[in-house]
């Protein structure tokens, strides 16, 4: 066994970015694990790409690419260990890490096995869009809205002549749009998914958020009113979506206004806001909470971002969704508590830097309050049939899942066991968040007594041809 | 009429779907390279037989597994296309005995 | 919680334990007409039948012990018959299928070692007969045409075979759900006692049991519960991890001790012997010993994914054999506990579960009984 580094982080979003560099300027030795091939994350995906764009093209896009131009600049002058292309499948209560290397091999690419030990670990694993099921919303050309933004990033990709329709909410979808729009882009329509009453409902929370985070704000709103302008045929307060087509998505069928629609579609992006990726936080059986608001689970954590093991801190979205902003700075804060808890920085000196950092988040985190309130998840029920699958991967629907309920499925583990829901590749991903509801909402239980699924290794199927190679070093 | 274009330039890549040429561009994944082409599906779900959906393009719904270089149920999403690379797409294994 | 505020219930006969034995147990129970109330602990408890890798298995078993031997295979005949009930009454296929089993060997070695085994269980003697056979190369592959090039033999038993353990689970769930005279709660028992004027007091926490008898199938829980009713359950917990592949198309019929294929396709690796104590956690080391062998065995997998992998807990006796037994101390209390619930589940809800009815679980299987172990110290 290799001699283990200090820290390790897994993820190289704002989060992991700050988290690794900051560890690696204090003296740490730091391994950063990430699966993309470029450093940047979800809301920095291709970076170095999209601020070397042209700014008559994708370019327009680095409006929201605020800081990454500095996080990656800061990796790579940075001696620290990057590892991009690594799929972390395993991560053990004692730190060692397993992960797959993807990495170019001639004119091929070659997968192997790696392994390594860390000191201390950093979760910067980021989020991931809510799973809205609905019917049909397995079918090919139903996305998250975060998935098309994700192709325009990537490839440049937006929707073409055959039109997009938007459904959801939250402050991802409008800026989207407003990315096609400067793009030349539209949107055909765009179902509102929250129910009416939502703004009245956040509204005393209105002059906090603009005093602890008058930026956000201000931008929201201004993308408020683009979508406004962007021509779009806004339904209001819509239930009963429901995605039709044989192969793919040909139309859509939904309830607004008293009144049954119909339209045609090819392309849906769907946005019910992001909650945390806690596959590694559960798979290390750290403790978490439900959070009400937000309709999602949430590793504990101390202000500072350490979680329920005293050797393991949770920087960014993973760690509760609060933004990009944010997650620049809890990764620093975990990295300096990581470093002070190493005994690489003494105490003094990592409160010194820490005490802003924390007064900051602290005020931002009044315009984050309001955004939950506005944005307070889609109930469940406003979308759902007995045979909408809730598991993509297995097609366990809603009433197979009451069934096993019924049953005296009192969790999801035992849901899991009677219906193989959660047990297809995707692990629960997919599944798991929509499961808890549901079964809290059948079972009149807490969902913190209800419990998640339990996360097993491999995080991500690897072949079992994987295992043939040599022992794995790092 | 067109499910996506493209927007701004890149380096041309090539890569064989199905085997035939594609034109792809540097950086990108192979999913957005499929999705770029038209692909609506890469590959069936070996529970249902339905189409897969690419739902999140970020590793995280599994539905763009296809067989890349040989590797079978490959996540597109997260796969930079290489000059050169091979990708299949199609009916995936497991959808039982017909 | 004071036992005052908690939820008073009455029942004829609790069955501690809602995994597959006690489940088994209940369902046997209300068929002879016994009212059951079946106490199940919560979601996350030790659950070794959820862990399970579904064998029904006879080849090996009970080398030491012929009545174990004896036992094992008349479950594993019982087995059509139980699965073809539980359709019945449940509408789920417990997906059990007799199909023959075998002991693949990738080296002379290890084949040697089979067939020793296999020898001296012949020469043990037992009630019924014992076919399991030595297998040369061209054999296995007559059988198993999907086996790969290192495998020189293996040995085959026509009664082995197998049921898939969650829907085994569920369908028995699902028929007790539907019996008028099963009842279940949910809830961890923890104190289970002798009342002095008959009967037995079971405390969940939140609830509060009177039972005229009382049934001991919570596994290893069980260690706990049985000595306070006079009863031995000297248990401890071997892990086994197992590793599962995504769905394949068919290529294995036969069960093949630690490589099976699902109705679904999915494919089943195991198994490791790990003591680990009460720790359900996987390894790599394991998980790496584990797929090479598979591999080895069947080239194919090696581009198969894998898609999970778990630890579960066996129970076991000192001697690796069942405990069934009446309390002497406590007479309606008995012990029933084993680490082959697939196996032997057919054999529980039909044999055992009469003669807990009848009162005659000690007088039926002698062999059983946690006195061996006191004898072996002496």
């Amino acid at each position: 066994m290799t001699e283990p580094v200090d820290l390790a982080v897994i993820g190289a979003g704002p989060a992991g970015l700050a988290a690794a560099t900051t560890a690696a300027a204090h003296g740490l030795t730091v391994l950063l694990l990430d699966e993309q091939a470029e450093p940047g994350g979800q809301v920095w995906r291709q970076a170095e790409r999209i601020l070397g764009a042209d700014s008559s093209g994708l370019g327009k896009v680095a409006a929201s690419y605020g800081g990454a131009r500095e996080a990656v600049a800061a990796l790579r002058q940075s001696a620290l260990d990057y590892r991009p292309g690594a799929t972390v499948f395993d991560v053990s209560p004692d730190l060692r890490l397993s992960w797959l290397q993807r990495e170019a091999d001639g004119g091929g690419t070659r997968h192997a096995i790696r392994e390594g030990a860390a000191k201390a670990l950093i979760l910067a694993t980021g989020a991931m869009e809510r799973p809205l099921p609905f019917p049909g919303w397995t079918l090919p050309g139903v996305m998250g809205v975060g998935a098309l933004q994700t192709a325009l990033k990537v490839g440049g990709l937006r929707p073409g002549s055959e039109g997009l329709v938007l459904a959801g909410q939250g402050p991802l979808l409008l800026l989207y749009l407003a990315q096609i729009a400067a793009l030349g882009g539209r949107a055909a329509a765009i179902l509102d998914l929250a129910p009416p009453g939502r703004m009245t409902a956040a509204f005393p929370g209105l002059p906090q958020a603009f005093f602890g985070d008058p930026r956000t704000m201000i931008r929201g709103f201004g993308l408020l009113l683009r979508r406004a302008l962007s021509g779009a045929r806004i339904y209001r307060g819509v239930t009963r979506l429901a995605a039709l087509g044989d192969e793919s998505l040909e139309h859509l069928s939904f309830e607004s206004g008293g009144r049954r629609h119909e339209l045609p579609c090819s392309l849906l992006g769907v946005h019910d806001g992001v909650i945390p990726s806690t596959q590694v936080s559960r798979l290390l059986g750290l403790e978490h909470r439900w959070h009400d608001e937000r309709q999602c689970f949430e590793p504990l954590c101390d202000p500072d971002g350490r979680s329920s093991d005293a050797w393991v801190w949770i920087a960014g979205d993973g760690g509760g969704v609060e933004g990009a902003d944010l997650a620049t700075l809890r990764g620093t804060l975990a990295a300096l508590k990581a470093a002070e808890h190493l005994g690489r920085l003494p105490t003094a000196e990592s409160e010194k830097a820490a005490a802003p950092l924390r007064a900051r988040r602290a005020r931002q985190q009044r315009a984050r309050a309001f955004l939950d309130r506005l944005y307070a998840p889609v109930p469940l029920e406003n979308h759902l049939t007995d045979d909408t699958p809730i598991c993509r991967c297995e097609g366990v629907t809603t009433a197979a899942v009451r069934q096993a309920v019924d049953q005296g499925a009192g969790g999801p583990n035992r849901v899991k066991t009677f219906t193989r829901c959660g047990m297809g590749p995707c692990q629960g991903r997919f599944c798991g968040p929509s499961l808890v509801r549901l079964i809290a909402a059948e079972t009149g239980q807490p969902p913190d007594e209800t419990g998640a699924l339990r996360i097993r290794p491999p995080l991500k199927p690897i072949l079992l041809g994987d295992y043939l190679e040599a022992e794995p070093e790092l | 009429m067109t499910w996506f274009v493209r927007t701004g330039s890149g380096e041309a890549v090539r890569v064989i779907v199905d085997g035939a040429p594609l034109e792809a561009r540097a950086g990108e994944s192979v999913a957005t390279a499929l999705l770029a082409a038209g692909h609506r599906s890469f590959a069936r779900n070996p529970a249902s037989g339905a189409p897969n959906g690419t739902y999140c393009l970020i590793g995280q719904c599994f539905g763009c597994l296809c067989t890349i270089d040989g590797r079978p149920q490959s996540q597109a999403c997260l796969t930079p296309v290489a000059e050169g690379m091979v990708v299949e797409t199609g009916e995936q294994v497991g959808t039982g005995d017909d | 919680m004071p036992l005052s505020s908690a939820k008073h219930i009455e029942c004829e006969i609790a069955v501690v334990g809602g995994g597959l034995v006690g489940s088994a147990l209940a369902y046997g129970l209300a068929k002879a007409g016994a009212e059951v109330l079946l106490l199940d602990a919560g979601d996350d408890s030790f659950h070794a039948s959820a862990g399970n890798f579904g064998l029904v298995w006879v080849q090996g078993k009970g080398l030491g012990l012929a009545d174990y031997a004896a036992l094992t295979r008349r479950s594993a005949d019982l087995w059509s018959g139980f699965a073809q009930s539980l359709v019945e009454e449940s509408g789920i296929d417990p997906g059990h299928r007799q199909t023959g089993g075998v002991k693949l060997a990738l080296d002379e070695a290890e084949l040697e070692r089979y067939a020793t085994a296999v020898r001296r269980m012949h020469n043990q003697a037992a009630p019924g007969d014992n076919d399991t056979r030595v297998l040369d190369r061209q054999a296995v592959l007559d059988l198993v045409p999907a086996a790969g090039p290192e495998v020189v033999g293996g040995t085959y038993c026509p009664h082995d075979g197998f049921a898939d353990p969650l829907a085994t689970l569920s369908a028995l769930r699902r028929a007790l759900l539907r019996s008028p005279r099963v009842r279940t709660e949910s809830g961890l028992v923890t104190e289970v006692r002798a009342d002095p004027g008959g009967g037995f007091r079971i405390s969940t926490g939140d609830r509060d049991v009177q039972a005229g008898r009382v049934v001991l199938a919570a596994g290893l829980g069980n260690a706990k519960l049985a000595p306070q009713l006079g009863l031995q359950a000297p248990l401890r917990p071997e892990r086994g991890q197992i590793l599962v592949s995504e769905r394949l198309p068919a290529f294995l019929d036969l069960a093949c001790h630690t490589i099976r294929q699902t109705g679904e396709g999915t494919v089943m690796l195991g198994d490791s012997h790990e003591d680990v104590g009460f720790d359900r956690g996987t390894s790599q080391d394991v998980a790496r010993a584990i797929a090479r062998r598979a591999v080895r065995t069947f080239p194919r997998l090696a581009q198969a994914r894998l898609v999970r992998q778990w630890g579960a807990l066996r129970v076991l006796a000192p001697d690796g054999f069942p405990i069934y037994q009446e309390s002497e101390r406590c007479p309606g209390a008995f012990l029933v506990t084993c680490h082959s619930g697939v196996t032997l589940a057919a054999v529980h809800a039909r044999e055992v579960a009469a003669a807990i009815l009848a009162g005659s679980l000690s007088d039926r299987y002698p062999a059983f009984s946690a006195a061996r172990f006191d004898e072996a110290v002496a």
